[in-house]
């Protein structure tokens, strides 16, 4: 409730003149407030046309300031793959799934990756990529002479917050020997930014696209090793898991990883062919902690391990969740968001199925489904603070 | 005996008189417990019962209000009458629950009339509810029926409501 003070000064400003004969029906813009301040951001973008007063109100900063207080409930952006029947690039959704806002695509635009606020967005049709917010339409543009194969990663600085793009790729020297290379853009750095070389990072990493994270200013990266050498070992060598970059120093370094090690056979046999049985490690930014995810067996099971304390290498297996209803045929599961309540939300790539998993029932539930997603992660823009 | 129960009487814009217990309605109400604490020392323990005037408040909205404070702020109430809580599904966060939607189930000027009472009389839980109800209504209404419902005149001028809405055009 407002303040009563502001409340009593407000009592005579009308949101009209009181024409009525009763009072019945105005309402001073104060208690117009704290109705509004009650309803979801969506709803208060529509009812900016009803007046000025209204639309004044609903753009202010200091109401939505108040209204992200009131509503602090994750939002989840969700990428779409190239597809004729679904025009959006990405969309904003909350838990329920309903969906808040969608990005419509452009001919030839492609989801790099995605992190907070920002979508790194890429088009064939040019050498300018851009780090869209797409709750104000606004942009970064940066040039970007396609790499073949290039992965890429953004984030900010955690002192001067200035954005920066991490690129590598993969060059082919003289005797088929490998180069890893790598290039930081500092953006918003005027006319004369360009790409810079860096060194290579000390061990290889990781290019799939659940492998590496930003959080606070430093990007982490599984190593090549821990990634491949998962599938055929029973231990995974936590010696430099993982690989970091401070986007300020822009200097590399390596961390301990959990412990992680299994039990069983590597391999099954199935139809008489001998195959490798499922495993997966990615990591992931869980509520700003790093997360590492391991999924793994023939009944699919995931555990993850949280980071708590980087410098010494400490993790807790905080989830250990057994999938018995998908059987083999999940390849990857992405956990989103911690909850207030402790449960889990979690992103099944392989049904393109967003699910809330509760780890006291030990038991999901379905959000919604997510159609030609290509990737998922959790939304911090504020939905309200945008005019596009 | 010195804990006999003492009320006050609260009357409406349009002259009728209400009585609520003293205790209930200061713990209820900020506005009222405001002014039965400017009046106590007047009334020093006389026997004489307090009359307060509630001049923004009508008779029938009043009468709604004490029927929310009666059922929510009366502990001896909730704990003397276990029977309400029959009406409670098990399922129910908080045991009033149904009794709160019921009571914001009213028409929309009977609705926002509680709203400028509880603000008045400053009930924050009533606030809260009616100001939530008023939030849910509007839900599911059309830019015409809000402005109508809110007695609010469209001023703005066709071109700037049409550049209002291309701004806004994704939440429609």
């Amino acid at each position: 409730m407002a303040s009563s003070s502001k409340m009593r000064s407000g009592l005579d400003r009308r949101v009209m003149p009181a024409l009525a004969a009763s009072d019945t029906g105005t309402l001073p813009l104060d208690t117009i407030y704290e109705i509004l301040l009650r309803l979801p951001a969506k709803d208060l973008c529509r009812l900016r046309i009803v007046c000025r007063p209204w639309q004044a109100l609903l753009s202010d900063p200091q109401f939505i300031v108040a209204h992200a207080t009131r509503h602090p409930g994750p939002l989840l952006i969700a990428a779409y793959r190239d597809n004729e029947k679904n025009g959006s690039l990405v969309e904003i959704m909350d838990l329920s799934g309903q969906s808040l806002k969608k990005v419509p695509k452009k001919y030839g635009d492609r989801v790099v990756s995605m992190a907070k606020d920002l979508v790194h967005v890429s088009n064939i049709g040019c050498f300018n990529s851009r780090l869209l917010n797409p709750a104000t339409g606004t942009m970064y543009c940066f040039s970007d002479r396609k790499q073949q194969g290039a992965s890429y990663l953004f984030g900010q600085t955690a002192s001067k917050g200035e954005q920066k793009v991490l690129r590598r790729f993969d060059k082919i020297g003289s005797g088929r020997s490998i180069h890893e290379l790598v290039e930081v853009f500092t953006l918003n750095n005027g006319s004369h930014a360009m790409w810079r070389k860096k060194q290579a990072p000390p061990q290889r990493v990781a290019t799939n696209k659940w492998t590496d994270v930003v959080i606070d200013g430093v990007a982490y990266l599984l190593s090549w090793n821990a990634f491949y050498e998962l599938a055929f070992s029973r231990e995974v060598n936590r010696e430099d898991m993982i690989i970091t970059f401070d986007l300020e120093t822009e200097e590399w370094g390596t961390i301990l990883g959990p412990n992680i090690s299994f039990l069983g056979n590597a391999f099954q046999v199935l139809h008489g062919v001998c195959s490798p049985i499922p495993r997966s490690l990615t990591l992931a930014d869980l509520n700003g902690s790093l997360a590492v995810v391991c999924l793994y067996g023939i009944i699919p099971r995931m555990d993850i391990w949280i980071s708590t304390d980087i410098a010494k290498g400490n993790w807790v297996n905080q989830y250990h969740i057994r999938f018995e209803q998908y059987d083999m045929r999940i390849s990857y599961v992405h956990p989103v968001v911690v909850l207030d309540d402790q449960t889990l939300v979690i992103y099944i790539e392989d049904k393109e199925l967003l699910q809330i998993y509760n780890p006291r029932s030990k038991t999901f539930t379905n959000v919604v489904e997510l159609e030609h997603c290509s990737s998922i992660c959790l939304y911090t823009g504020n939905l309200l603070s945008l005019v596009c | 005996m010195a804990s006999e129960k003492k009320v006050v009487f609260l009357r409406s814009s349009d002259g009728e008189a209400f009585e609520v217990s003293e205790e209930v309605i200061s713990a209820a109400s900020v506005t009222i417990k405001g002014m039965i604490d400017e009046e106590s020392p007047s009334r020093a323990d006389t026997a004489a019962t307090t009359t307060l005037a509630i001049p923004n408040v009508t008779a029938a909205t009043l009468s709604r209000v004490l029927h929310y404070v009666n059922k929510h702020f009366d502990a001896a109430a909730v704990v003397g009458r276990p029977d309400d809580y029959i009406f409670c599904a098990p399922g129910d966060e908080h045991p009033l629950a149904r009794f709160d939607d019921d009571f914001v189930d009213v028409d929309n000027d009977t609705l926002i009339d509680l709203v400028h009472a509880a603000e008045y009389l400053h009930i924050k839980k009533l606030f809260d509810l009616t100001c939530k109800a008023v939030a849910d209504k509007l839900k599911g209404r059309t830019i015409d029926q809000i402005r109508e419902t809110f007695g609010i005149v469209n001023d703005y001028t066709v071109e700037e409501e049409v550049e209002v809405y291309r701004e806004n055009s994704w939440a429609f």
